[in-house]
């Protein structure tokens, strides 16, 4: 079939055209709204600035195909080939994107609220500035998860998405909004997430291991068993966060704010906590082996049977706080 | 060191005959009359001596020359090629700037742009440097730079790239020229911060920036690098960086990214005054109701040159985001009614007219907002 006559017959009425083949077709502003391309053939082809709302293209192979500007809002594209495909600034807009093979695509500046991300496996891709608000990437069973591993998402909008159980390893989340963002089990190894505003957002038992981490906004944010060994936080804001069971041995925190958080038997070893301020924090039975503490500020904190035998203290400020052994301080 | 204009002219003469001479007039012309010149006519028809004077007048110090050249470089189609050409012209104009200011005064006349007609000592230039190596180390440096240029140009300005362009050191001397006494500049940085919304914040800048600038009034020469020993006084103590900075550093990193409206008071300027704004909120608007590639290329076009769908320009917009462009704008010193006319403009000499027609009002609708 020619292009044209794909136009013509759907100017006629006519929507199903599953299975088509059409590669390297050209269809550059084409109007084709509600269109069934299931399972078609598309690779390479042209669809910049095409209408493809509602546009059914399950299963479809759009490899390497051009589809910046193209609306695909509420579309189907679950199962489908888009690897190296082109998608600057396309609109995805509550689009199924189950199990879809996005790698190493282009989603610069896209718009993907409320898409459904299940499955899919976007590794590599480039989703800088991208707005993801409100999409689903909930892991449902072990070993089928969303695949971010190593993308850009460096200042995405990534606000309000369930991320429970995502593979953000090596990803670049840096400068990104994650408020109130659900990333528990998430794995964060090695990602950077410097001046990301984490506020509010769910990190339970994610891995943060060796993760960047510099001046982010961690304000309230729930940080229950997460894995933070070897991580880099320095000059983060932690105010509030529930942190309880936290593992961060090794990690350089210095110049962190920890004030009201709670961090009860958190392992803190061999951290750098330097100029942290600890202000009325919870730090029941924290281990504090080899921490430097040198300088931080912790009036009123509670560190009953808290390690701190070996901890470097110099310079602390211990005003009002409850010392390891109950005594509080005057 | 004085700078004769023999040594004006070797430059002019060095760069005419440097092999890269077409790329490197391009490359000023652009600089100096805010749009791309590709009609050799055109560019011959201009004299580098003439590039040079208007380049020297327009980009006051080398900072400002180097930071603006490699801007635009970024932007170009051959960046590549473009940064060694930049690198040319940085390396010979730059030794126009070692001149001191009256050169500048001399070959330029009375049309030399305010900030630099200060003519300083060699002590108190000696002093500036000093305020603005200590000031650009600060961790707060961005609110610095922010507080320092509202008490100089009257007007809340959020880019710090159009901040830089100016330089902190020509904000530091314009500020001294403003203000005679260190009492009424005190007043001043207060009175801004006072009314503004991080207030406590803001005081604390304040103080750093008047602790630092007291030196150029006299009385207290307190040696900067001696400042952190001694505590005695308690204009340094609020300058060293471990006292204040830290406690409000962490109210700092506590912001929300939903920032309300932000004005300095008293503001007389006749440019635009630009609010304060969530880039998240603002592109999230315009991704509700438009296409974002549309309004990139819109955005494009009234920044550059008309979108002519050419593989140059594609690239260029892949080299750039949504955020980047409309920040470009907001941050033009362009007025609403302006971008809006251009915007209109340029939608109807793009194919599918009525869509862009829409995508220009949401442009216009989200930076109503912040313009």
């Amino acid at each position: 079939m020619k292009p044209n006559e794909l136009i013509e017959r759907y100017a006629a009425g006519e929507t199903v055209f599953s299975g088509l083949r059409l590669p390297g077709v050209n269809l550059v502003g084409a109007d084709l709204i509600g269109v069934v391309l299931k399972g078609a053939d598309l690779h390479g082809a042209n669809l910049l600035f095409a209408y493809l709302n509602r546009a059914n293209l399950a299963q479809a192979n759009l490899v390497e195909a051009n589809l910046s500007g193209a609306s695909l809002s509420q579309s189907d594209l679950s199962g489908a080939d888009l690897r190296s495909a082109n998608l600057h600034g396309v609109i995805l807009q509550g689009a199924n994107l189950r199990d879809t093979d996005i790698t190493l695509a282009i989603l610069l500046d896209a718009n993907l609220v409320g898409a459904d991300l299940r499955g899919s496996d976007l590794r590599g891709t480039n989703l800088t500035g991208a707005c993801l608000r409100s999409t689903n990437m909930r892991q449902e069973k072990k070993g089928y998860n969303t695949n971010l591993r190593a993308a850009n998402l460096h200042k995405a909008d990534l606000q309000g998405s369930n991320m429970k159980g995502v593979d953000l390893a090596k990803a670049n989340l840096s400068g990104a909004n994650l408020q109130e963002v659900n990333l528990q089990d998430a794995d964060l190894h090695k990602a950077d997430l410097s001046y990301a505003n984490l506020r509010g957002a769910i990190l339970t038992d994610a891995n943060l291991v060796g993760t960047k981490l510099v001046g982010a906004n961690l304000t309230g944010a729930n940080l229950v068993r997460a894995k933070m060994m070897d991580a880099e936080v320095m000059g983060a804001n932690f105010q509030n966060a529930i942190m309880t069971h936290v593992m961060m041995s090794r990690a350089n925190v210095s110049q962190s704010n920890f004030s009201s958080a709670r961090i009860n038997h958190g392992d803190l070893s061999r951290a750098n906590l330097a100029n942290c301020n600890f202000t009325d924090a919870d730090l029941v039975e924290v281990f504090f082996a080899r921490a430097n503490l040198t300088g931080a500020k912790m009036t009123g904190a509670n560190l009953i049977r808290s390690e701190l035998t070996s901890a470097n203290l110099t310079g602390v400020d211990l005003k009002d706080a409850t010392m390891p052994d109950g005594r509080i301080n005057s | 060191m004085q700078v004769s204009s023999e040594t004006f002219q070797e430059v002019a003469q060095y760069l005419d005959r440097h092999e890269e001479s077409v790329r490197i007039k391009k490359l000023i012309f652009c600089i100096c009359k805010k749009y791309w010149e590709n009609d050799s006519n055109i560019l011959n028809s201009v004299l580098f001596e003439d590039l040079l004077q208007e380049l020297i007048q327009q980009k006051n110090s080398n900072d400002q020359l180097t930071f603006s050249i490699y801007k635009l470089v970024k932007t170009l189609n051959r960046p590549q090629v473009y940064a060694s050409v930049a690198k040319v012209v940085i390396e010979q104009v730059g030794k126009l700037y070692q001149s001191s200011t009256s050169y500048k005064t001399g070959l330029l006349g009375a049309s030399v742009s305010p900030i630099t007609i200060t003519n300083p000592t060699p002590d108190v230039g000696e002093q500036v440097e000093q305020i603005v190596n200590y000031l650009s180390k600060h961790p707060e440096l961005p609110r610095i730079k922010k507080l320092l240029f509202a008490a100089c140009k009257n007007k809340w300005e959020n880019s710090l790239v159009s901040i830089d362009s100016y330089g902190i050191g020509n904000l530091v001397q314009e500020l001294k020229q403003i203000y005679p006494d260190k009492n009424s500049l005190k007043i001043s940085l207060e009175g801004i911060a006072e009314n503004i919304n991080k207030k406590d914040l803001y005081l604390a800048i304040a103080s750093i920036i008047y602790s630092q600038m007291v030196v150029l009034y006299g009385a207290q020469v307190i040696r900067i690098d001696n400042a952190l020993e001694n505590t005695e006084s308690p204009e340094v103590e609020i300058a060293e960086p471990s006292r204040v900075p830290f406690d409000k550093a962490i109210v700092a990193l506590d912001e929300s990214p939903v920032m309300t409206a932000m004005e300095v008071s008293g503001v007389t300027s006749g440019q635009p005054t630009v609010k304060e704004y969530d880039p998240f909120e603002i592109r999230r608007e315009i991704l509700q109701y438009t296409n974002p590639l549309r309004a990139k290329i819109l955005l494009f076009s009234v920044l550059f040159h008309p979108w002519d769908r050419s593989g140059q320009d594609w690239s260029t917009l892949r080299s750039c985001t949504l955020d980047d462009l409309l920040e470009q704008l907001i941050q033009s010193g362009k007025s609403i009614k302006d971008i809006e006319t251009q915007l209109y403009r340029v939608s109807k000499t793009q194919t599918d007219v009525e869509a862009n027609l829409h995508s220009s009002s949401i442009l216009v609708q989200a930076l109503q907002r912040v313009l």
